[in-house]
Formats: C-alpha cells, structure tokens, sequence
C-alpha cells in the first residue's frame, strides 16, 4: 500500500511543483510546450553521441534553472528503461557489422542500442521537464489555444485526471484488502488477478460518474481553458534563439 | 568548380598594413554602436535586429543578374538596416553578417574583414545615412520619398564603396589592378547593382512603412521601438528568411558579381591569389573555422549545400545579434 500511496503522493507533487516559481516555470507555457517538441524531434533525429550529450548539458542546465531535483529527474527519465530494452533489443539480434566509433571498433547493434536507452532516456526526462514546470492545466489551455482538436485534448487530459481517480481507488481497495486479511503481506499472487480487474472496473466506473458529473455542470473543454496569456515579442524572440541553437548544434555537430 | 556565391573582398586585394588599418576603423565603428546601443536599452528593438540581420544575410546571396553586361550583383543591405533599425543596430547587425560570413562561410577573406566592414557598412551607416539619407526622410516622411531616397543613398554608398575598394587596392599597391582602368569598371557595374539594390531596399522600407509608420520615424530618429507591436514584422521576415534562405537562394546569379566582373575584365580571372606567411596563416585559420565552406557542405556541390547554407546562416546570425543584444540591453537588477 506504501506504493500506491507514494505514487499518490507523486503525482500530486507534480501538480504542486507544476505551479512553483523560477525562471524556467515564468517562460510562457506555449514556448516551453513547443521548445520541448522541438527537442523531442532533434532527439529523435540525433545519431551523434556529442550532440546527445549537448541536449543531456541542456537538460540538466533546465533542472537547474528550474529549481528542481537531478536526482529525480534522472530518475524519471529511467522509468522508460525496459520498454527501450524490449525495443532495443532487436538491434542486437539483427546488426552485427563492426563499425569504428571516435576511433574505437564496436558493434553496429550495441551502438545502436545504447542510442534507443539514451533517446528514450532523454525524450522522458524532456516531457518531466514541461509538467513539473507548467501546470497541466495551463498545458491544457495552450493546447486548445493552438487548436489542438478539442477531442484529443480532451482524451489526454482525462487520461492523467484519471490516474488519480485509479490511484485512489487502488488505496481504497488495498485498505479494504488489508483490514480484511490483516496478516497478509501485501496483495496475495492468487488475488491479484480479481484485484486487478475490479480496480480496472472501479476506477472507470469512477471516472465515467465523474465525467458524467461534469457534463451535467456545462463541462465543455474548448470554453473551460479559454483563458491565456498573449504570446509577446519575448517569447517569440526567446523562440528564435532556442530554434536557432538546435539548428547551430544539428549542423555542426 | 568554384561556386559563384562570394560575394565579398577576398585577402589577396590588400596588404596586410592595409587590412590590419581597415580592422581598426572597423573595430572603433563596432565599440561605438556597441557603446550607444547599450545607452539607448531598447530591447524591443533586438528581436528585430536579430530577424534584420538574418534577412540581410539570406538576401546577399540572391545575385541578381546585370543585363548585357555578364554580371550579376547582391545587396549589401547597409541603407535598407539603418532605415529599420537606426545606424547604430544596423551597422552592428551587418558587421555580424559579415564576420559569420568570413568565418563559417569563408567569404571574403579574414584579412580583408576591415576593409569589407568599411566599405558596406561604415561608409552606408555613417556616412551616407546620417549625410543624405537621413535629412532627405527627416523633413519629410511618405512612401514616394522613402524609394527616391532609397534609391539615392544605395546608389552613392555603392559607389563610394567600391571608390573605397579601388582606392585600397591602389594602396596595398595591387599591381595587377591599374587604378584608372580598374576604376572604370567598378563605378558604372556598381552603379547598375546599386539601382537593383536601391529598388528592393525601397520595397523593403515601403512595406515597413506601410506595416507600422512610427517604426521607420522612430528609427530615423534613434527612439526607442518600446511602444510598437512589431509581432507580425518578426513574423514576416523570419518567414521570408527561411523562404530566401531555403529556397531563393538556389536561384542567384550564377554570373560573377561586380567586384569578380571587374577584376576578370582586367586579368581575365575573377580572383587574385593572396600571397605571403601572414595571409596563409588567416587563410588556414579561415579553413578550420569554415563548416560550410563557399555555402556548400565540404568536398560537395549541390543544392542542399545551398538551402542549408541559407538556413543556418540565418540562424547564427539570429543566435549571435540576439545574445548581443540581450547582454548589451540587459537591465540589471536594482
């Protein structure tokens, strides 16, 4: 239970730092959501280790600048690490040409490989990076100002609301759990099957009532976000400089 | 196959007394707009020097071609700065364009930076602008005068630069370009580029004007651009940036510009050979600095050299004019 009431606790943690105050969280959120798309793209698009390590400098000089955690940053940014091994892992089975790397003999596969754990690493630590400096709401604002289509902004925003809808009703049912079978160690193996599915079932049911709820209060996302800050010559200006860096370090590097 | 892209004074034109002379005149006239820009605390008007500057850069590699006579020019964008930015921003931006343009492009060479600084952008900016220019617009301001006057202060500056670079090779003791014969090449090919120049830089400030009228009063008058909406200037040129940049520049001139023109009427080559320790030596330092060495990728020509060429050298020109100017008008915390 200690578990679920840590992941609680982060993801309200998150909401909180969100709306904290440094310089990177006063950057206009719609230049901090485009800065991180862009990075994202030259992450994916980067096959050099100098230019990743540039981006990994940039990231941890945002993490400084923002006032946050390294350790926790890092730490989020492994939490993609077994689905870029599932994913990675195919490189190793089927590249086996050795190539020279800065000089050394490795193999095509292995490089590769460390490349998807690196890419995957920093593209997360990226996407930290913008919620735990923008709040998710002011997320959601930017992305109907930009005419994001109503209906996917709508699923993403539901989609993190209901982690937390899922998060309390795991706490609820593992209480449940435990006051029933007081000497149990945590959920039972045998268990976990039914568990599972009645949190599945709950937590939607809990959502689809809250949903439901909403809509009979006039719920409508598109009216909901309409308030946003002007997009200045600042920003615009802080927009070419950033764009003008990664075009700098693509080329030369 | 060289490409026809140079644009600019190459080391073998001067000596190195004279480069070196020129680099100093060039360096104060760099100090003193550096000096006034840093009074003035005007950090509305840097995004647009940045946005100026990367359009100055994408447009000198637009040659345009100077009929029947086989030669093509480009802008040199002094009067079209000063007329958006004021004389001070403008001649700090084009001396960015040109340094970037030495350095990562290997245009124009490291010893004749001076001598090019002088002659687009000293002799435009502080000569011209405050002489003619400026006084012509300060009485009156409307579109008609604006390219008349345009037209004139592009056509003097051109000329009285190339005057310039005749009289600097004559100097540096070029013997292989009598002064006379050389002269009378330079001025009349000068004197076509500079209507073609005086044309778009006419266009180029009438749209300005017509887009926000205070902007270009302003700008005359070295005020302060802090009251202005200029969003959807930015807009305009970044996009005509990336527009000029990615996708004109494959279309210039591939004809020998005015300066190639004239020194091939006379040796029959369109290029004189530095020669001497103290020029390898620059021209080595000019071949480690350049990655994209005559706006082509190394060892390669194409089109994609070009575009890239185009689109990066906008963006260093943004990067650098931008962190200038954000370190020069930075207001220190109270």
């Amino acid at each position: 239970m200690n578990k679920i009431l840590n992941a609680f606790i982060h993801m309200s943690d998150l909401d909180d730092i969100g709306t904290g105050d440094s310089s990177i969280h006063r950057l206009h959120p719609l230049l901090k959501i485009i800065c991180c798309f862009i990075l994202i793209i030259c992450i994916i698009t980067s096959y050099h280790l100098l230019e990743l390590l540039m981006y990994f400098v940039l990231c941890m000089f945002i993490v400084h600048l923002s006032h946050l955690s390294y350790k926790k940053v890092l730490k989020r940014g492994l939490l993609g690490l077994p689905f870029s091994f599932c994913l990675g892992i195919s490189f190793l089975l089927f590249h086996h040409h050795q190539i020279s790397f800065y000089g050394f003999m490795i193999n095509e596969g292995v490089l590769l490989f460390i490349f998807v754990l690196l890419k995957t690493n920093l593209c997360l630590m990226m996407t930290y990076l913008l919620i735990s400096t923008t709040s998710f709401d002011v997320i959601t604002s930017e992305l109907i100002h930009i005419k994001i289509p109503a209906p996917l902004v709508l699923s993403i925003t539901m989609t993190y609301r209901y982690i937390f809808t899922f998060l309390i009703e795991a706490k609820n049912m593992s209480i449940a759990y435990s006051l029933r079978n007081p000497n149990s160690q945590g959920i039972d193996i045998k268990n976990m099957g039914s568990f599972i599915g009645h949190l599945l079932i709950k937590s939607m049911n809990e959502s689809s009532r809250i949903y439901d709820a909403m809509k009979c209060r006039g719920y409508d996302i598109t009216k909901s976000y309409r308030k946003c800050e002007d997009f200045e010559v600042e920003n615009i200006f802080l927009l070419m400089m950033i764009i003008s860096f990664l075009i700098i370090v693509k080329v030369i590097l | 196959m060289k490409s026809n892209i140079l644009m600019h004074m190459a080391d073998g034109l001067i000596s190195v007394p004279v480069g070196i002379v020129f680099m100093i005149i060039s360096i104060i006239g760099i100090a003193f707009s550096l000096k006034k820009i840093k009074e003035s605390k005007d950090e509305k008007k840097i995004p647009m020097m940045a946005v100026m500057g990367a359009f100055v850069f994408v447009a000198q590699m637009i040659n345009f071609t100077i009929p029947a006579t086989g030669s093509s020019g480009h802008i040199g964008g002094g009067i079209l700065l000063c007329l958006v930015l004021g004389q001070y921003p403008a001649f700090l931006a084009l001396c960015s364009v040109l340094v970037i343009q030495c350095l990562f492009f290997g245009d124009g060479g490291l010893l004749a930076l001076g001598c090019n600084m002088f002659n687009m952008g000293i002799i435009p900016c502080f000569l011209i602008y405050p002489l003619v220019v400026k006084p012509l617009l300060t009485k009156k301001l409307n579109k008609q005068r604006i390219i008349l006057v345009s037209l004139l202060g592009v056509v003097l500056g051109l000329e009285l630069g190339a005057f310039c670079v005749v009289l600097q090779t004559l100097i540096s003791q070029v013997t292989e370009l009598p002064f006379t014969l050389f002269l009378g090449l330079m001025l009349p090919i000068h004197l076509a580029i500079g209507i073609g120049e005086g044309i778009v830089t006419g266009a180029v400030v009438s749209y300005v004007y017509k887009e926000n009228p205070k902007m270009v009063d302003h700008a005359l008058k070295d005020q302060s651009f802090e009251t202005f909406n200029i969003k959807k200037l930015i807009y305009v040129f970044l996009t005509l940036v990336v527009l000029i940049g990615g996708c004109l520049s494959l279309y210039a001139s591939s004809q020998p510009d005015g300066l190639e023109w004239s020194i091939g009427g006379i040796t029959g080559n369109s290029e004189i050979e530095a020669s001497g320790d103290i020029k390898e030596v620059l021209s080595k330092i000019q071949q480690t600095t350049s990655f994209l060495p005559d706006y082509q990728f190394s060892n390669s020509e194409g089109k994609l050299g070009t575009a890239t060429s185009g689109i990066v050298g906008g963006a260093i020109t943004i990067f650098v004019l931008g962190s200038i100017g954000y370190i020069m008008t930075r207001k220190k915390d109270e």
